[in-house]
């Protein structure tokens, strides 16, 4: 509760603050303001509209300037995501990231972190691609004994696992796999001619080794409550980083900020940097939080019961980091030591790819936003080759197009380029990242960017864990397409850096104690429990799969048991 | 486009529950600014770059690369899109290949007849892969006419097709040679 002491303080306080409005922030928003209270949803950057901003969803690639190369001249603004050959590299999508110039930081070791600062984030540009964890998953630190236990086991977020599928809309197929679970499925994206050689092939050779379509947060066959908020079926267009104008696949902009926006009760503020919470010493709880405008650079405040922070990982952390308290002395919001530590990402680039010439009267129709995967089996079923945990491949196999290697000029080529090679079949692995204590970002003591923000610095790297099972994601990956009687079968290994995944997470980490995490296990900051923070900054450890499904979840959780601590007086 | 097509796509998918006014859809389905008047390359370079993409997608039962505007779309992507270095691979590729052409057939290349270019090319692109180059003049050169060729309004809707939404998959559909190719 604000005292009314002027008149600015009543307009700009609300029942809860969310920073930030993609995947996570979008859940919050809609969460609280469907439980009826009044949401004030701060976007550091620009409003994009669903549909209507847009901008390049209905392009041709000849009404593009460049065919869909991004030029020279623009990359140049985004020299640091360029490093990564996706993301900026496409003229449709690169209006979707940030320009690097105006968002500085520091590596001091190579990290790639890719930023959208537009309402919805990075769900607009997001992979899509949405698994379960397991109770194997939540055990893992405690029985290899690093890092810091999870606090909360599979039972407890299996519900919410399905409350945000049935809303999200997942396209899987049923595996009944004890390592994997199933989500609430819509119909799967079935497997082209060569994914199914390729999956009987493997299956009969590896006890445990299953190839499945990939799960992915794509309608199949929307419900009616999805077809309420106006989102259709997938069109199989594959343009879906540039939005996707018939809301098929899961975004804030095109499901939890709609079904926000209509309870009436969410006021949407963009270009809304928040630096600080405004942290009551009396009470040890956060009453606000400090703001820059992008455009004026004017600072603000607003006030709020409750706060969500779904910044982004490394956004989340430095807004806790930032924040000024003496209530716990020099440590801050922070008494366990672990704030900024434990930086994690998947570590990818690894993989193989080959030809198969078999099923050749047989292609594929449409363009397939998903693949086929590989769940994981090392340590499970195999064991790794000295190290801990596993990893999963995300791949494709579709016949070569105009695209391949052809020799020849005149007549003869063009006869081949117009028609289709072999099947290429390819996969990349996902490997699991463990949590570092010495991973860690920390806030510049003197750079600042152009708001009077501290610059993060960024210093984290891998361990043989990591390089160990790299070996094996190569070896893995060769030997499956050679079990297929692919040809031509070559592998790949990149040297890892964080980032790369767009997974960033671990930094504000759930523990079991204040003495060993920033957040309890119902994501509330210890030393500020009116705080709650649900995008990647609270994992504990990363496992092996895509995350985002894990952060809404959690979300919609904390989002339930914060309106009902609220309701008890407890916040 | 295909303006009205894509507003029909949208009104199948949603039928009159349309959130959104069809104006918009009409919008979005806009080009952006083409309006990119190339420099990079002499008259010369020009000419050769031409026939050397004609040579590569010649006009048969459906339209070659000169029918589908690729030399513009190729001096756009290659002064756009490309570092100064494999700019230069291209630019003296052109250069060049004109000068060998004078010298030993007392001609440039554009003027010499197809079946004459093709063997040129033929032995150039060998005597490329023989030298085991990367990145060299006619493998970069035939790259960016292939891309610039299916990527054009006219390739794309002639010799292939692309549909903006497919509106289903099929993880096997039945395939012949000649079968017309989906982008």
């Amino acid at each position: 509760m604000q005292i009314n002491h002027n008149g600015v303080v009543a307009e700009n306080t609300y029942d809860a603050i969310v920073v930030g409005s993609g995947i996570s922030g979008g859940w919050a928003a809609k969460e609280l303001t469907q439980k009826g209270l009044k949401v004030l949803v701060l976007e550091r950057g620009r409003d994009l509209r669903h549909v209507v901003d847009y901008q390049t969803t209905m392009s041709m690639p000849w009404d593009l300037p460049h065919q869909g190369r991004s030029p020279e001249e623009s990359l140049k603004l985004q020299s640091v995501q360029a490093r990564t050959g996706y993301t900026v590299q496409n003229e449709g999508t690169s209006y979707l990231f940030v320009k690097d110039t105006d968002h500085p930081y520091i590596e001091k070791r190579r990290f790639d972190w890719m930023r959208g600062y537009h309402k919805g984030g990075r769900s607009i540009t997001w992979g899509k691609q949405t698994y379960r964890w397991s109770q194997m998953d939540f055990e893992a630190n405690a029985k290899d004994g690093i890092a810091t236990p999870w606090p909360i086991n599979y039972d407890e977020i299996a519900p919410w696992y399905s409350y945000v599928e049935r809303f999200a809309g997942i396209s899987g197929s049923v595996e009944n796999l004890a390592h994997l679970p199933d989500s609430d499925f819509q119909p799967a994206m079935d497997l082209t001619a060569a994914e199914k050689i390729l999956k009987s092939s493997v299956e009969k050779k590896w006890n445990g080794r299953k190839v499945i379509p990939g799960r992915v947060a794509h309608l199949t066959a929307p419900t009616q409550e999805q077809l309420a908020l106006g989102r259709g079926k997938c069109q199989y267009r594959n343009l879906c980083s540039r939005g996707c104008p018939y809301g098929a696949y899961f975004s804030s902009n095109g499901a939890t900020l709609i079904a926000a926006e209509r309870t009436g009760n969410m006021t949407f503020r963009p270009h809304s940097i928040v630096g600080s919470l405004i942290y009551d010493e009396a009470t040890g709880k956060a009453k606000g939080v400090n703001v820059v405008d992008e455009l004026s650079k004017q600072p603000m405040e607003f006030f709020a019961k409750i706060i969500f922070v779904n910044a982004s990982c490394v956004a989340s952390t430095s807004i806790l980091m930032n924040t000024k308290t003496q209530r716990y002395g020099a440590a801050g919001l922070d008494e366990s030591g672990s704030l900024g530590r434990y930086l994690m990402d998947h570590h990818l680039g690894v993989g193989a790819s080959g030809t198969f010439e078999g099923e050749l009267d047989k292609t594929t129709f449409g363009r397939r936003p998903n693949g086929f995967y590989i769940p994981r089996y090392r340590n499970l079923y195999q064991e790794g080759n000295g190290y801990i945990r596993g990893f999963g491949y995300q791949g494709g196999g579709t016949r070569q197009g105009w695209s391949r290697d052809i020799m020849g000029f005149g007549e003869d080529f063009k006869k081949q380029y117009t028609s289709l090679g072999p099947w290429n079949v390819n996969m990349g692995g996902f490997g699991e990242w463990l949590p570092y204590k010495d991973n860690m970002m920390t806030l510049s003591p003197d750079k600042k960017d152009q708001w009077g923000l501290p610059q993060v610095v960024v210093d984290a790297g891998y361990t043989s864990n990591e390089l160990n099972m790299r070996k094996d994601m190569e070896t893995d990956a060769a030997e499956m397409l050679e079990a297929m009687g692919a040809k031509n079968v070559s592998s790949r290994s990149s040297e890892p850096a964080l980032g790369l995944g767009i997974h960033e997470m671990g930094t504000a980490r759930m523990g079991t104690d204040r003495k060993n995490s920033v957040l309890n296990k119902w994501n509330q900051v210890w030393a500020a429990p009116n705080v709650f923070v649900t995008d990647g900054a609270f994992m504990t450890s990363a496992n092996c799969v895509n995350p985002s499904l894990t952060y809404m979840a959690m979300t919609a959780r904390a989002a339930d048991y914060a309106v009902a601590e609220l309701k008890k007086g407890n916040l | 486009m295909q303006r009205r097509e894509a507003v029909k796509i949208f009104t199948a998918v949603f039928g009159a529950s349309l959130a959104v006014p069809e104006t918009v859809f009409a919008r979005l389905a806009e080009p952006m600014d083409l309006g990119i008047k190339p420099t990079l390359l002499s008259g010369k370079q020009r000419k050769t770059l031409a026939a050397v993409a004609q040579c590569i997608i010649p006009k048969t039962d459906t339209p070659g690369a000169i029918e589908a505007g690729v030399p513009r779309w190729f001096e756009t992507l290659l002064q756009d899109c490309y570092k100064p270095d494999a700019q230069k691979v291209i630019m003296d590729g052109f250069t060049n290949l004109d000068l060998e052409c004078k010298t030993k057939h007392g001609s440039t290349f554009a003027k010499l007849k197809m079946p004459q270019q093709i063997e040129i090319l033929t032995a150039m692109e060998k005597a490329e892969r023989d030298a085991k180059v990367r990145g060299g003049f006619i493998r970069a050169t035939k790259d960016l006419v292939k891309s610039c060729y299916a990527n054009s309004e006219v390739g794309a809707s002639t010799t292939f097709e692309y549909q903006i939404a497919p509106g289903r998959w099929s993880g096997e559909e039945l395939y012949k040679m000649g079968d017309k190719i989906y982008l």
